[in-house]
């Protein structure tokens, strides 16, 4: 077989937040052409060995693992061909966090094997070494949207003030369509914006976000498609006395809406397109409570707010009260809120105190379908003796609860609906627990040297959480 | 001796003519002319020729009589003497038309008193045939004379006292005939026919201080016959006004085993109710928590017009036992909510109830010409054994083990059919323990429903011979046509394939005069009975395909016959010959489609919505944009499958089966559907290449294919895997198959572990090649096979593998 692989990486020393990328050409030395599995396929023809530093196997991924980690369908394992005439040479890149997680910090040698048994094909590339690090991880950003498909995206934040953005699919995001380092400078505050719109016309709308940021008193707003930058991007100046809230958005044409805080338990709504910003509104909040939340979509502002339990409050875009809805919670107080645009709805976490045992995760839906009501208390027995430092839930197509929780302890455990809890793992302060039920169930967590990962929740026997691949 | 049976219109040329006389007038009469006297004894008509010197018996013929009254033929000349010179045959008495002059006065001559029992019949069977009982008598006409018939098996020893008639006591040779009905005053006997069980009786007359010598004679059993019993004692459908009665008649003769009528137990005529109304157009329920067992106006009009009759057992294994007869019982699938989360097993059993067949014996009596005679009236209260064998399974039916491809279904049925003592040659249904009702051999006594429920029979258990047992009904008043006959509810298991020999057997254990009774029916062990046996009657599940939904029609075949054959391997019976093929818009409205996109999906534009009869999607798909193909077609992949299949499927199932179940109640819908229409992606416009692979001309991506409650199947036509591998892999989760190989999944234990050749796995090459996409050609392993046919294979005495 006269074939040469070879095998380039464009990112040898890479975070545990990222991707290896790859380039790799393929030469058909002989004098037949030979028809060979094409670039495009998504078998397992093309593997990525992972050998750690000793030599010894790691990990393998191909396309039947990056279709198992991205997809709920059906793995296709058939193997697309394509003929490579003789002296013919395909060249393509591969982002290798579409294929599998991120590789854990550590020292790696990599190689690719392309193997095609019908058609008698066995080519490796020489061995690489990468080197995978850990850079810690100070703050998460996450976004979920769904203007073509549903889709997580993050924003990993590190000490030394570089950040990492990586989207994947929400029903299933053990893989990612792309996993790299912010490509413009991290700020303190540094948010996706949120699309207003569902537009399936194509997908670009999906793989293309505006991050935006504040920084010395200015406003930052970068545009960049599938983690690469893209030409647009705005500046701003921050109006005086006022502070970027963690929360944008925009819509299909381009047009960024951020949320700025004018003062406390208040905020104002900013229109930023080409001719600058401009204030669309602002709304004071009954109290003026320091914790609130934001969200929107095409026809209104939402915001939910601890207000002797949780209100919710939906404004047009002229900052007119549309709806105002609140379930009263007795004794509790809000740990955490936060506005899911796909399930148009508000979760959050209330408890009667620091070391209380009282729990209720609430949902609030803005849009509650038939008699259905708006807002769903859930109350949880914990049980816990550690004092509750994060949590996140969300529910599933059956509306069962899932919810992770992390304690001061350093444990981090899981629950749905009545079950007992499960501790997943412990020893560390900070987790960054993350849900999404979007179609499976899956529970994603920060790990030192890991990375941040998903893995799915398995409903059925055997292990609690499953790795596939 | 006469031969056949003597017709007055041989002897006399005009037609009979009767009138009422007194006794002693007939007895006059005869002195003068022939004359006919019927007259009653012991409630039977009997028939006498009476002359001055030859009374004889003609027969038991359906006269108008009234008891104790007897009945004269007119008096007419004969016209000939067919039995001239034959003992007891009638003499013409010269030509009365002739004449009307009274018969000379008889000579009175001084003759010494004779009596002298000269024959009987070796034996006889009561009721049908009479004994004859042969004698000779001289001048005790003016006496008493008594026939009387004693058994040393009956308290009081005599059965029968009877004073013989006058014209039976006249000199000469008489036969008398006797039907063979006791009248012993207490005891067994009282009021009834004689019957084996007190057999052998003997016979004396005693007259004027003459006592003939005894003449034995014996009644015997010939043979018996089985035959499904009827479901109520008179045979007619009881009346509508019993209300859960009549349900359970009418359940029972559809073919839902609405169980024992006028005595339910054991929740059948609730669990048949529900079933019936489940299999019903009208009365079908999507959820299944919405059916009671109301028996509502529905019900009954459902009912009395017989709809949903099942062909549910053909009964030919009853009365042949070379035949082998098919019960058929329902094979379920799971309902909502159900899959992965219940046992199949116990769900079944809590739906399905055991089949119910009525056996009865008609038991036989052998007649004097040693013939079988139907003479219920003298079978008596005879024990009849039920007794069940099990044949062993031919494995051979199965599919061979595949080595090469580490398929083992015939190995591990094998071992499983022989685990809990399970023996071909002994009996291999399914174990109690693993869903059947196969006991310990010791405590087996047999699948026939012990207790009063099949009246008039009272079936109990026989531990020491393990079997079961009900004895001949007599009551003729309360039960005539029961009488003579056994019966029993023959209640087998729900596990398909189990199958059951039965024999019914006289068996006289336990009696005093057992073996007197053993040895004049020649019996000398259990095997010599007096039996009749069945042929196979073998468990059998059936479901069937109700309706394909074309979307769009499929151009390959739908392999529905190997289909059939993977199922009938398992002996369940999949209809798919009778099925509906209908377009997606047959059975779906555009506007209803809409709904379920828009309420499910981001997709909330209905006018950019349709229902496309080509394809699943019903929206425009993104264009291809700056995605390379590879990229396009994993976002497409995520766009068609994970945000618009995947959120649909449980509504739109919900949506075909309420519309498609108003028509087809029962069965499988299988939805073959295209995700979307064909596509040429270009290999990376972004950069250029705009050219298109020959693997991403008229690409169609492929979502998975799902089987869904309520029978419901949507199979993928993109699926590269063969069709009748994916369509029988979807059904057998319908029939609650769980994953197996490559699926990501942990059922080991609902497989045998070490086949590799399942059709609840997943297509993958990689660690078999034997399992490569579109090579695959699986069967269900043993463990699932044994699943299908209703065992529990998850019991942890099950073997877990075939090795």
């Amino acid at each position: 077989m006269s074939l040469r692989l070879d095998l380039s990486v464009e990112n040898p020393r890479l975070s545990v937040y990222e991707g290896l990328r790859v380039g790799l050409a393929l030469e058909n030395l002989g004098q037949a052409a030979q028809e060979l599995p094409e670039p495009d396929d998504e078998s397992g023809s093309l593997s990525f060995l992972i050998y750690r530093e000793d030599g010894t196997p790691f990990l393998a991924m191909n396309g039947l693992t990056s279709q198992a980690m991205t997809s709920t369908a059906r793995i296709d394992r058939r193997v697309a061909r394509e003929v490579l005439k003789p002296g013919g040479r395909w060249n393509w890149r591969a982002d290798l966090s579409g294929w599998h997680y991120p590789l854990p910090a550590g020292r790696y040698l990599v190689e690719a094997l392309l193997e095609d048994p019908a058609a008698g094909v066995h080519v490796r590339s020489p061995r690489l070494p990468v080197e995978a690090v850990d850079p810690g991880l100070t703050g998460l950003s996450v976004l979920r949207a769904n203007p073509v498909i549903d889709g997580l995206s993050f924003l990993f934040h590190a000490v030394e003030g570089t950040a990492w953005i990586r989207q994947c699919n929400a029903t299933r995001p053990l893989a990612a369509w792309y996993s790299r380092a912010l490509p413009f400078p991290s700020v303190p505050i540094q948010v996706l914006s949120q699309p207003l719109f569902f537009r399936p016309e194509s997908f670009d709308p999906f793989f293309r976000h505006w991050v935006v940021g504040s920084r010395d008193g200015r406003l930052e707003a970068r545009m960049i498609e599938s983690g690469e930058p893209a030409p647009t991007d705005m500046q701003a100046t921050l109006p005086p006395g006022r502070a970027l809230l963690p929360w944008a958005f925009h819509a299909f044409d381009g047009t960024l809406y951020v949320a700025l805080s004018p003062a406390l338990g208040a905020f104002e709504i900013h229109v930023w397109d080409a001719d600058g910003l401009r204030l669309l509104f602002r709304h004071d909040l009954p109290g003026r409570p320091a914790f609130f939340c934001l969200g929107a979509d095409e026809n209104a502002v939402h915001t939910a707010y601890e207000d002797g339990g949780l209100a919710c409050v939906s404004l047009d875009w002229a900052g007119r009260i549309l709806v105002r809805r609140r379930q009263p919670l007795r004794g509790l107080k809000a740990q955490w809120i936060e506005f899911d645009a796909v399930d148009g709805a508000f979760f959050a976490f209330f408890r009667d105190g620091d070391h209380g045992k009282t729990c209720a995760c609430v949902e609030a839906d803005l849009d509650p379908q038939g008699d259905a009501d708006a807002f769903t208390v859930r109350p949880l027995d914990l049980c816990l003796r550690g004092d509750v430092r994060e949590v996140h839930f969300r529910r599933d197509k059956r509306r069962r609860p899932h919810v992770l929780i992390a304690t001061a302890g350093g444990r981090l455990y899981y629950k749905c609906a009545a079950k007992a809890l499960m501790r997943l793992a412990d020893g560390q302060t900070a987790w960054y627990p993350r849900v999404s039920s979007a179609g499976r169930t899956h529970v994603g967590f920060y790990r030192k040297d890991m990375g941040f990962r998903f893995r799915e929740v398995n409903q059925g026997r055997g292990r609690r959480l499953k790795d596939p691949g | 001796m006469r031969s056949g049976r003597p017709n007055p219109s041989d002897y006399f040329s005009s037609p009979l003519e009767w009138r009422l006389i007194s006794r002693e007038d007939a007895f006059a009469e005869s002195r003068h002319r022939p004359v006919i006297v019927v007259y009653s004894n012991g409630g039977v008509r009997n028939a006498s020729w009476l002359d001055s010197h030859s009374p004889f018996y003609l027969s038991n013929g359906p006269y108008h009589y009234s008891a104790l009254s007897y009945f004269l033929y007119s008096p007419e000349v004969p016209k000939k003497d067919p039995s001239a010179g034959s003992p007891g045959k009638p003499k013409p008495k010269g030509d009365p038309g002739a004449s009307d002059e009274p018969p000379p006065e008889p000579v009175k001559e001084e003759v010494n008193p004779y009596l002298k029992l000269t024959k009987v019949d070796e034996r006889f069977a009561p009721g049908a045939e009479t004994l004859e009982i042969r004698y000779e008598i001289k001048a005790l006409q003016e006496k008493p004379v008594t026939l009387t018939i004693t058994s040393a098996h009956h308290k009081p020893a005599q059965v029968l006292k009877l004073e013989l008639p006058s014209g039976d006591k006249a000199d000469g040779k008489h036969a008398f005939n006797w039907d063979g009905k006791a009248n012993a005053a207490s005891g067994p006997l009282k009021g009834l026919y004689l019957n084996p069980l007190h057999a052998p009786y003997k016979a004396k007359l005693s007259g004027g201080g003459i006592e003939t010598e005894e003449k034995e004679f014996t009644v015997l059993y010939h043979s018996l016959e089985l035959r499904q019993g009827p479901w109520t004692t008179d045979e007619k459908e009881p009346d509508a006004s019993k209300t859960k009665d009549w349900a359970a008649y009418k359940l029972n003769e559809l073919g839902y085993f609405g169980g024992p009528v006028g005595h339910d137990t054991k929740d059948y005529l609730k669990k048949a109710i529900i079933r019936y109304k489940a299999n019903h157009r009208k009365l079908h329920r999507l959820k299944y928590s919405e059916y009671n067992d109301a028996i509502t106006g529905d019900l009954k009009d459902a009912l009395k017009a017989g709809d949903n009759r099942r062909d549910w057992f053909d009964g030919n294994a009853v009365g042949d036992k070379t035949a082998t007869s098919i019960l058929k019982v329902e094979a379920l699938t799971y309902e909502e909510g159900e899959f992965g989360v219940t046992n199949k097993t116990s769900k079944e059993k809590a739906r399905l109830n055991r089949p119910l067949i009525p056996l009865e014996a008609v038991l036989f009596l052998k007649g004097k010409a040693g013939g079988k005679v139907l003479a219920p009236d003298g079978v008596g209260p005879v024990r009849v054994n039920w007794r069940a064998t099990d044949p062993g399974e031919d494995l051979t039916q199965q599919w061979p083990d595949t080595p090469a491809d580490f398929g083992f279904p015939r190995k591990y049925i094998g071992k499983a059919l022989a685990t809990k003592g399970g023996d071909p040659a002994k009996g291999d249904n399914c174990h109690v323990d693993f869903g059947g009702i196969r006991r310990h051999p010791d405590a087996d006594i047999g699948p026939f429903f012990q207790g009063k429920s099949y009246v008039p029979y009272e079936v109990a258990g026989d531990k020491k011979q393990k079997l079961c047992f009900s004895k001949a009904c007599i009551d003729k008043d309360k039960y005539p046509l029961r009488l003579g006959k056994a019966g029993a509810f023959f209640r087998p298991s729900i596990i398909a394939g189990d199958d059951y020999a039965l024999r019914a057997e006289i068996d006289f254990t336990g009696l005093p005069n057992q073996g007197d009774l053993e040895k004049a029916h020649g019996v000398t062990d259990e095997k010599t009975r007096i039996a009749a046996d069945t042929g196979a009657i073998r468990i059998r599940r059936f479901n069937q395909l109700a309706v394909v939904v074309k979307w769009p029609a499929r151009t390959a075949s739908s392999e529905w016959d190997k289909i059939e054959e993977e199922f009938g391997k398992a002996y369940l019976d999949l209809d798919v010959k009778h099925s509906a093929s209908k377009p997606v818009t047959d059975v779906l409205t555009e506007a209803q489609y809409k709904a379920i996109v828009k309420g499910h999906t981001k997709h909330h534009n209905p006018a950019k919505i349709r229902l496309d009869p080509d394809s699943l999607v019903g929206v425009d798909l993104p264009v291809q944009g700056n995605l390379n193909a590879k990229q396009y077609k994993k976002a497409l992949r995520s766009f068609v499958n994970d945000n618009y299949w995947d959120k649909i499927y449980e509504p739109l199932r919900k949506r075909l089966s309420e519309n498609i179940r108003k028509d087809f109640p029962n069965g499988f819908i299988v939805i073959e559907f295209l995700a979307h229409k064909p596509l040429n992606i270009q290999k990376d416009p972004k950069n250029g290449d705009f050219t298109v692979s020959a693997a991403n001309t008229g690409f169609v991506t492929w979502t998975f294919s799902i089987g869904l409650s309520d029978s419901v199947v949507f199979a993928d036509q993109k699926d590269p895997d063969k069709v009748y591998y994916v369509v029988s892999h979807e059904m057998g989760h319908n029939f609650w198959l769980l994953h197996w190989e490559n699926t990501g999944e942990s059922n080991g234990s609902n497989h045998d572990r070490k086949d590799h050749d399942c059709v609840m796995s997943y297509s993958d090459g990689t660690a078999f090649p034997h399992q490569t996409p579109g090579v695959y050609t699986p069967h269900f392993c043993g463990k699932c096979n044994l699943k299908l046919r209703g065992w529990d294979i998850t019991h942890k005495g099950i073997p877990k593998d075939s090795g």
